[in-house]
């Protein structure tokens, strides 16, 4: 690799990763779901409902956590009333027996308005008249447990890390980050090479350095930007994780993402996707002077279609078409670490998978190399496909 | 012994785009400390000359040949030259002294000789104030000094100028006169390109002016002045308008080049060879009484109109406009 590769790498990467830009960015996303965690807890905490029952002798069973509060009264209606007018009470519930001792009980709840915590009125009530029922038909609640709970079914998975609903959500999250990175290579080779061919930039450039070598600098330069930008959203995402764990959420991390053996392998296959990609989104920003009336910008778009049929392919992925998609240089960067994650992947598959992408890239990257060198030139018009195939053949 | 091969020289160059041919069958020489410009009209072939001389674009036939340090017919090499292209512009939102750090690295310069460079041509063309200001900021006459120091900031040996004076102020433009001349007592070949021909007359050793990618004249300024296109010209402003008579008559005579009504009473004639303009002016004064004259030499410009128009005549709508060449 010549030194003009890596000044010109240099050079990109920090034209489009700007450290401050980036920390200011997870900094706003921290302090942003700091400040709603706090506004909810807040709310939660501050926005006591008290609840006065009339004409029922037993404790209504809330949860502990219920932000209602209950008390019963033996004030008349009307005084209730008053307080509800003046905002010291938030709502009056009048329970009354029917004859023949019915479960079922005549419930009202006078309220200012229609309140958010009906529901879980809604529920203690539904309790009450199932136990009451039960009562009647002198069972105990095990059997009415017993009744209504569903049948386990014990899952066992042949696979050494069994595929949970997290593990999807893993494999659907790799997807998503390989559209991040392919919209943000996109664009960056869009600023990059049209917006540089635009501004007129491209000459005095190629009168220094070779063409190949512009275009090696901006897909190092461009792809580790596009990376960096990706990890530093994921760090954001991770630090907002933290918190809910510090806040005692209970939530943990999927197994999947702690299998430390396959995170190379990732790497590997997400890096090279995104160059694969990157080349092509060089060869064709070269060639298009207006992304605003091209008909060529919608070919930019194609790397987003194996990427939802990746998503696509997530319920069955050992059938035909993932097994095809996860070796094909375009697509195995998505669909082979969605199988690798929820699949049985053969050696060969693997080996053939990164054999293909290794030789994908090397290709695409002369024949990217090429059209670059040859479209950057063009202003004005636009070439045809035959001319394009031309310069890839040839250059 | 002093070696006089030429630093570049084109052996019979020529490209076509499809049908077009843009440039055809093109030789000439650049001697070393030379400036050398290449003039032609607006689609001419100037720029497709340049990129194939430097490489950027390959010829259909012909080739060029370099010398450097003694040794001839070596291969291009990019370091040797610094460009200033016709389509240029820089990283707008980029620091003035980055992108001149950039192009310094870009032409291998380590990272300390790069920033020393740079603060060198920021000091030299009065830039060193905007060094942190990003370059939209700047006006365009300092834009257009970034972008001729990001092509000579690595000393080149030969050095392409494609419209340096565009965009520039009368006094941004002698600034640059004056850096193109001490380019070149600095040891530099410089090949110009211009449409301000009053100052490439100031600058230029030699001339090769091209047309529909052919050339049509070529010579230092001198031989150019001295040559067919050259001569004087003899301005005469008769007290009534001249008459068709008058106009045959010296249309008639063969050492009058070209005969210019540029009013109904102002005639232009133009002189090939040292003419007894005073045999003239008597003979025309015996027509009708003269109320001014005057002598010139003919200028760069008016060189250029008569050979352009003599390879490609001007479009029929100048005809209609005063002070353009008559057709007799």
């Amino acid at each position: 690799m010549n030194r003009s590769v890596l000044v010109v790498a240099k050079w990109e990467f920090f034209r489009f990763f700007k450290w401050r830009d980036q920390l200011i960015g997870v900094l706003t996303l921290l302090v942003t779901s700091a400040l709603a965690f706090a506004a909810v807890t807040f709310a939660q905490s501050s926005n006591e409902v008290n609840l006065a029952v009339v004409g029922f002798n037993e404790t209504l069973k809330l949860s502990e956590k219920s932000r209602i509060k209950v008390r019963s009264s033996t004030e008349t209606v009307k005084q209730l009333r008053l307080q509800l007018a003046d905002q010291s009470l938030d709502g009056i519930l009048l329970i009354g027996e029917r004859v023949n001792n019915d479960p079922e009980l005549d419930v009202e709840l006078i309220v200012r308005r229609q309140p958010s915590w009906v529901g879980e009125i809604q529920q203690t009530m539904n309790e009450l008249k199932s136990s009451r029922a039960m009562a009647k038909a002198s069972m105990v609640p095990e059997v009415l447990q017993q009744i209504f709970s569903p049948q386990g079914i014990k899952v066992t998975t042949t696979m050494p890390n069994g595929v949970s609903l997290a593990d999807r959500i893993v494999a659907i999250g790799m997807g998503g980050f390989m559209m991040v990175v392919n919209f943000l290579g996109l664009s960056f080779f869009m600023i990059g090479v049209t917006g540089e061919k635009q501004q007129r930039i491209t000459e005095q450039i190629v009168s220094a350095i070779s063409p190949q070598s512009w275009i090696d600098g901006k897909l190092i330069g461009l792809t580790g930007a596009s990376f960096a930008s990706v990890a530093t959203m994921l760090v954001g995402g991770l630090a907002i994780f933290g918190i809910f764990w510090l806040a005692g959420y209970g939530v943990s991390f999927p197994d999947s993402l702690t299998r430390w053996d396959l995170l190379p392998l990732l790497a590997i296959l997400f890096l090279g996707g995104a160059v694969f990609w990157n080349c092509f989104f060089a060869a064709v920003s070269s060639i298009i002077n207006d992304p605003n009336t091209s008909a060529k910008s919608g070919l930019l778009f194609m790397p987003m279609l194996p990427i939802a049929a990746g998503f696509l392919a997530i319920p069955q992925p050992d059938g035909i078409a993932m097994r095809l998609l996860s070796i094909l240089p375009g697509t195995s960067s998505t669909a082979m670490p969605i199988r690798l994650l929820l699949g049985n992947v053969a050696w060969w598959e693997l080996a053939l998978c990164l054999l293909l992408l290794i030789g994908g890239i090397l290709i695409l990257r002369l024949a990217a190399g090429r059209i670059f060198a040859a479209g950057i030139m063009l202003y004005g018009k636009e070439p045809t496909w035959i001319e394009v195939l031309r310069w890839a053949m040839k250059g | 012994m002093i070696d006089s091969s030429p630093l570049v020289a084109a052996h019979g160059v020529g490209k076509s785009f499809g049908s077009v041919r843009a440039v055809d069958q093109i030789s000439f020489e650049v001697q070393p400390q030379q400036i050398f410009s290449l003039l032609g009209p607006n689609g001419a072939g100037k720029s497709t000359l340049v990129r194939m001389l430097i490489g950027m674009l390959p010829p259909d036939e012909g080739t060029f040949s370099w010398r450097d340090n003694g040794r001839s017919n070596i291969p291009l090499d990019r370091s040797l030259i610094g460009y200033l292209p016709e389509d240029r512009g820089l990283y707008k939102d980029q620091l003035v002294a980055a992108t001149l750090e950039y192009f310094a690295a870009l032409r291998g310069l380590n990272r300390a000789d790069s920033r020393r460079v740079a603060q060198m041509w920021m000091e030299r063309l009065g830039l060193t104030q905007y060094a942190k200001s990003k370059l939209e900021t700047l006006s365009k006459g300092n834009q257009q000094k970034v972008q001729i120091a990001t092509a000579v900031l690595h000393r080149p040996a030969f050095v392409v100028l494609d419209e340096p004076f565009s965009g520039l102020d009368p006094i941004n433009q002698e600034l640059m006169v004056n850096l193109i001349r001490e380019l070149r007592s600095e040891g530099a070949t410089i090949l110009l390109s211009a449409h301000q021909l009053n100052l490439i007359e100031r600058l230029a050793d030699h001339i090769l002016i091209i047309a529909k990618g052919r050339e049509v004249l070529s010579g230092t300024l001198a031989e150019i002045f001295r040559g067919p296109y050259g001569g004087k010209t003899l301005r005469i402003e008769f007290e009534q308008p001249v008459d068709e008579a008058l106009l045959a008559e010296i249309q008639a005579d063969k050492d009058i080049r070209e005969l210019r009504l540029e009013q109904p009473n102002l005639i232009a004639l133009h002189f090939t060879k040292n003419h007894n303009q005073l045999e003239w002016l008597n003979r025309l004064h015996e027509w009708g009484p003269i109320w001014t004259f005057q002598s010139s030499a003919a200028s760069l410009h008016e060189i250029y109109l008569k050979v352009a128009n003599d390879a490609e005549p001007f479009p029929a709508v100048s005809d209609s406009l005063n002070g353009s060449p008559a057709s007799f």
